[in-house]
């Protein structure tokens, strides 16, 4: 696993990569509130047959924020992964979310549908969800990162991170401290809350929403699901991907909102096995 | 453990601190081309008993770079450190610095002998190596730290605290994917190559070597090593120690630099029962 920081159209932004530049490239777009490291048992491990690109979205991490001019925070996020990728030099690629992330994920594809190769979205509610679910995720989205947010201690970022796990332990210490240093700039709790308000506000979301779209996701989709997923209701996954023409849903039993932290042996194996077919 | 943005005399400064202010306070001051998260494991534990403070010092970690001029960074750091205590409240405090922290920690005493009552130091060839060993052992860092943090890997960062342990397992994975981003920061390296070079300009660093001046080191003090240090030799330690007026030396055995990382539970009761 590699750290670089580059300049996307003014904005300072930590891309985590791995892998060679002439293999297939594979976009890990985090979640909402979350950071690149949340992909940190994936990246060397897929980084060996992929061109494994992991950035901090605009606000997050350790990438700088930008103005969201009154709208919601998804098409800013997303000219921002357009952005990185332009300075990467990377034309096609697979979109691969989580969470929030997956959203993001789709988006890039219904702006770009030649560009993604294939698509792949893991436990997100933002993209299956109704709009009463997603406002119901959102309210325990903000009350379990309020806390590790506003008043972030290692014990605090511990309970936040480990709040949409199914095992608890599954969670790595190093993603929790990593979290209690991004958690501790004072910019990062400005931008979260800025797009979190604007998230909430759902008749400026709709635009962007995916959920009333899902017939027209053309290329061959992944979705990855836990069972246990606190976040994204499982139903609706099962729901969505039957209205999808060509995508496939595989779940994981005994798993919560991030299959690929939580269960990452397993989730290597099936995003290599997914990417080779 | 919580973890803070502040303003150090201008320099926007991460610190790592826990405890309650009331308690006697500890300034955690790293090794040079590390950060503040090499205390992780200690932070928490010293704070049921003290306030501990543990800075990234400029140009280190998450803190921004101030420039050198060319000059060493002895004077940068120094002042930095001061402003970091002035900015957390701590009037008395006792300096316990790592490698090069642990000369920081010296020179603040030389320095402010009112608010230093004692001080801790770990595994320091900056403070006991003659002039020879010091370059030779720069020599060391360049090489060892100058890799992973030119081209940083998590595996090149593992190797590279795993060159200065005893027992390489016993680097925690915690501290090495924050030191991952903290090294590929734009101004890292430049700032830690700059730094490099004053540290090797052995006339400039001279007036801040506190090796030719032990028997003045007035203040009650502990030195802690480990036996297969690779960094600084074990006899000087021993030698310095005899020279100072009130140190006591404590050494852990199979263990290399970094004491406190590599034997936390020793090195805790260590300063439990000096700090007192």
């Amino acid at each position: 696993m590699r750290a670089k920081f580059i300049d996307v159209a003014g904005t300072q932004t930590r891309v985590l990569h791995e892998g060679e530049g002439n293999a297939d490239v594979l976009l890990l777009i985090h979640g909402f509130g979350s950071s690149a490291d949340t992909w940190m048992h994936n990246i060397d491990a897929l980084g060996q047959d992929f061109h494994v690109i992991v950035p901090d979205l605009v606000g997050h991490g350790f990438t700088g924020s930008v103005d969201l001019e009154d709208g919601p925070s998804h098409p800013k996020a997303v000219e921002h992964l357009f952005g990185v990728l332009e300075v990467l030099g990377i034309d096609r690629f697979v979109p691969c979310g989580s969470s929030y992330g997956g959203l993001l994920g789709a988006s890039m594809y219904f702006d770009a549908p030649d560009r993604v190769a294939k698509l792949i979205i893991n436990g997100s509610g933002s993209t299956f969800n109704t709009e009463e679910q997603l406002a119901t995720a959102l309210q325990g989205t903000k009350k379990n990162s309020s806390i590790a947010m506003l008043d972030p201690t290692l014990e605090s970022c511990r309970i936040r991170s480990r709040g949409t796990a199914y095992d608890p332990a599954s969670v790595p210490e190093s993603f929790v401290f990593m979290r209690l240093s991004i958690y501790s700039q004072p910019y990062i709790v400005e931008a979260w809350r800025n797009q979190l308000d604007a998230m909430m506000d759902m008749d400026k979301m709709r635009p962007y929403r995916i959920y009333d779209r899902l017939e027209d996701i053309a290329v061959e989709t992944l979705v990855v699901w836990g069972r246990q997923d606190p976040r994204g209701l499982h139903a609706q996954a099962v729901a969505g991907v039957e209205r999808m023409p060509n995508a496939r849903l595989v779940t994981y039993e005994e798993c919560g909102h991030l299959p690929f932290l939580e269960k990452p042996d397993q989730y290597n194996a099936d995003i290599r096995a997914f990417l080779a077919s | 453990m919580k973890v803070e943005f502040i303003d150090a005399g201008g320099v926007n400064t991460r610190v790592i601190y826990e405890g309650d202010k009331s308690k006697k306070a500890i300034l955690l001051i790293h090794g040079f081309g590390i950060g503040a998260e090499s205390w992780l494991l200690n932070i928490d534990e010293l704070a049921k008993d003290y306030y501990v403070v543990a800075p990234d010092g400029v140009g280190h970690g998450f803190t921004d770079p101030v420039a050198l001029n060319g000059g060493p960074p002895h004077g940068v750091n120094l002042k930095h450190f001061f402003d970091v205590a002035d900015a957390m409240g701590m009037d008395q405090f006792v300096p316990c610095g790592s490698s090069y922290g642990a000369l920081m920690a010296a020179l603040m005493w030389f320095e402010a002998p009112d608010r230093v009552p004692q001080v801790i130091l770990n595994g320091t060839g900056s403070c006991f190596n003659s002039e020879e060993e010091l370059a030779n052992a720069l020599q060391g860092t360049l090489k060892n730290a100058g890799g992973a943090i030119r081209t940083p890997t998590l595996e090149s960062c593992r190797q590279r605290m795993g060159n200065t342990v005893y027992d390489v397992s016993m680097v925690p994975d915690d501290l090495l994917l924050s030191q991952l981003t903290a090294y590929a920061q734009p101004t890292y390296i430049g700032w830690w190559e700059e730094a490099m070079k004053g540290m090797m300009d052995i006339p400039a660093i001279r007036p801040y070597r506190i090796l030719e001046r032990l028997e003045k080191f007035d203040v009650d003090t502990m030195i802690v090593w480990g036996r297969e240090d690779p960094r600084g030799i074990y006899e000087r330690a021993v030698e310095a120690c005899k020279r100072m007026p009130k140190a006591e030396l404590v050494t852990f055995e199979k263990c290399g630099h970094l004491p406190y990382l590599e034997y936390p539970d020793l090195f805790h009761a260590a300063v439990r029962n000096f700090v007192k």
